[in-house]
């Protein structure tokens, strides 16, 4: 799901084909209450997405991306802007859009707990205007494998049951559209692993879905494209392959057998060697790209000091890494 | 937006939680009955003393149940949307095409049918173990007690838009309930005049009179719409309710844009 060869456009650029979702110039200024001054949580966001697609929105906490989310919902109205869910503005025309769209928002605390997982998915698909709404609920617990849970009452489920159910409630009205606020919080690596299929299947379905999320290893896994949020602005928004790209530090991680001497690492340092550790008998220290020619020289000294050459690896960049570097630099 | 299959499941809802939980129920049934027992032979004993406690026994009876219904209709919104916010379902709902205002109201009529369902049952057992008698014609009675229910629903609904937006209410609320209550038993005839014309257009008040004079003095609903008396209250309850509607969905506005809508 993620990798996409998609070259996407800058997140200020004109974006009109999103056929999901389009969020265009938001700002939220929280007014001033109770002697608090005005607060600025979202400045000047724009980004889209099509229906299939996952966006992972990633940030800080303050960052804005929960505000950015209740404001797709329409819980929260934007000072200035746009928010388009499918061909419907959110502001003018909340009703149409809500019924385009699903979300799981607080998990598993969205549920009337005292009712049955059937009878919270017929209240729910009531309320979201569904028709057929017993046939729509029977086909969800099936397709979600609720089936031995549907006479039980949500409190009595376990957390990945309940969060299942919540999914089942935010997709009885078949949406375009998808929010999922942190999903995956407090599950199992079972659970959570589950989930993460489920997720997927609903999105090649052809839902467009945005998922935050602190775990990066999930927006990793999920996210066909990513946007970090920092200080109220999208600072970065593309696919993690171009991501990784743009943030990879060119150069060698190699790893030998055993520990560096002083002078040795002196020698090594000369020779551009940085970021040395040492872990479980192994040593690890990366060459950058630019000092390459230094990698064949960098052998002859190992060799002497008869340490063995476990392993020599292009670097490569992850998620984290990415996230840390462009919170850093925004912080 | 089918609002009668909304009402069903809202209604649905109401009757599912009520029998879920019979220990509760048949708890509530008897704290209820016991209440109406209280005030039958408890005030009884002490309330010719007092004054706005000297229309006999059968008065005070209807009159402080009726008030346990209005404080019902007063505090559900408030505390409806205080539940819901705390369990996160008020999100959920928040979110779905029909209006917040919409939702809620539906949830009100539903809560009021359980109510009055309770009511009768109550008062039923309560005539049985007292040998009281009420003129009670039903009609009469659902239609006057529905109408100051629903005027009293948008004083309900003012405060529920104020929980929205200020989340703690409950001195405004407990204020309200004690109007409420002071007005079932305090004689309207010993209040300064300026207050007493405000009361007079209370729904609370004019269906309380209303009550007792088709419940306790027999008068047919037939008099009661040909004096006009229905339609004033009507009018009074209406007003309120609307004014209610009014303000809970601007009070719903402005928490989208405060973001306390779904804060608790």
């Amino acid at each position: 799901m993620n990798q996409t060869e998609t070259v996407l456009p800058p997140p200020s650029a004109s974006i009109p084909t999103w056929d999901a979702l389009r969020v265009e110039d938001v700002t939220k200024v929280y007014p001033p209450r109770w002697g608090r001054p005005p607060f600025t949580a979202v400045s000047g966001v724009s980004f889209g997405l099509n229906r299939g697609e996952i966006l992972g929105l990633l940030g800080p906490n303050g960052a804005g991306k929960t505000t950015t989310i209740k404001m797709i919902a329409g819980l929260l109205r934007p000072t200035s802007g746009r928010i388009v869910i499918g061909e419907s503005d959110v502001a003018t025309d909340r009703s149409k859009a809500a019924s385009r769209l699903g979300a799981v928002l607080e998990g598993n605390r969205n549920l009337h707990w005292k009712l049955t997982v059937r009878e919270n998915l017929e209240y729910f698909g009531t309320l979201k205007g569904v028709s057929g709404v017993k046939a729509r609920s029977e086909e969800l617990v099936e397709r979600l494998d609720l089936g031995d849970h549907r006479k039980k009452r949500v409190g009595e489920l376990s957390r990945g049951l309940q969060q299942r159910v919540a999914i089942a409630i935010a997709l009885l009205n078949s949406p375009q559209l998808l929010l999922l606020d942190e999903p995956t919080l407090g599950l199992d690596v079972v659970s959570a692993s589950t989930f993460k299929d489920i997720v997927r299947t609903i999105a090649q379905d052809g839902c467009g879905i945005v998922l935050t999320t602190h775990q990066m290893e999930v927006a990793q896994e999920l996210s066909d494209r990513i946007a970090i949020i920092a200080g109220g602005k999208l600072a970065v928004m593309d696919s993690l392959q171009q991501l990784q790209a743009s943030y990879r530090t060119p150069g060698y991680e190699i790893t030998v057998r055993g520990s560096l001497t002083t002078p040795l690492q002196s020698t090594l340092s000369e020779l551009g060697a940085q970021e040395f550790t040492e872990e479980r008998a192994l040593t690890k220290f990366v060459l950058p790209e630019g000092k390459a020619g230094s990698l064949y020289q960098a052998f002859e000294p190992l060799r002497q000091a008869g340490l063995e050459l476990v392993s020599v690896n292009q670097q490569d960049v992850n998620l984290e890494e990415i996230y840390r570097r462009v919170i850093g630099g925004r912080a | 937006m089918n609002y009668p299959a909304l009402f069903w499941a809202e209604l649905k809802r109401e009757f599912i939680l009520t029998f879920r939980y019979p220990f509760e129920l048949v708890s509530r049934l008897i704290w209820n009955l016991g209440f109406a027992l209280m005030i039958y032979y408890g005030f009884g004993a002490v309330g010719n003393a007092l004054p706005g406690f000297q229309e006999g026994q059968l008065g005070r009876l209807l009159g402080l149940l009726i008030t346990f219904i209005a404080m019902n209709g007063l505090n559900n919104v408030t505390e409806l949307l205080a539940e819901e916010t705390q369990t996160g379902t008020l999100e959920q709902a928040a979110l779905s095409p029909p209006p917040l205002v919409v939702i809620m109201l539906m949830r009100d009529v539903a809560s009021l049918i359980e109510m009055l369902l309770r009511f009768v049952l109550v008062m039923a057992i309560a005539m049985g173990l007292t040998g009281a008698q009420f003129h009670l014609d039903f009609a009469s009675f659902a239609l006057l007690l529905s109408l100051m229910y629903f005027g009293l629903e948008g004083i309900g609904m003012m405060l529920g838009g104020a929980a929205l937006l200020y989340k703690k209410i409950a001195t405004l609320g407990q204020f309200a309930v004690m109007l409420v209550f002071g007005l079932a038993v305090l004689p309207l005839e010993s209040l300064p005049k300026w207050m007493e014309a405000f009361v007079n257009h209370f729904p609370f008040t004019q269906a309380l009179m209303l009550l007792r004079e088709s419940a306790i003095q027999g008068v047919p609903l037939s008099q009661l719409i040909a004096n006009g008396s229905i339609t004033s209250l009507a009018v009074t309850a209406l007003t309120f309710l609307a004014l209610g509607i009014l303000t809970f969905s601007f009070a719903e506005r402005k928490a989208r844009d405060w973001g306390t809508l779904n804060q608790y």
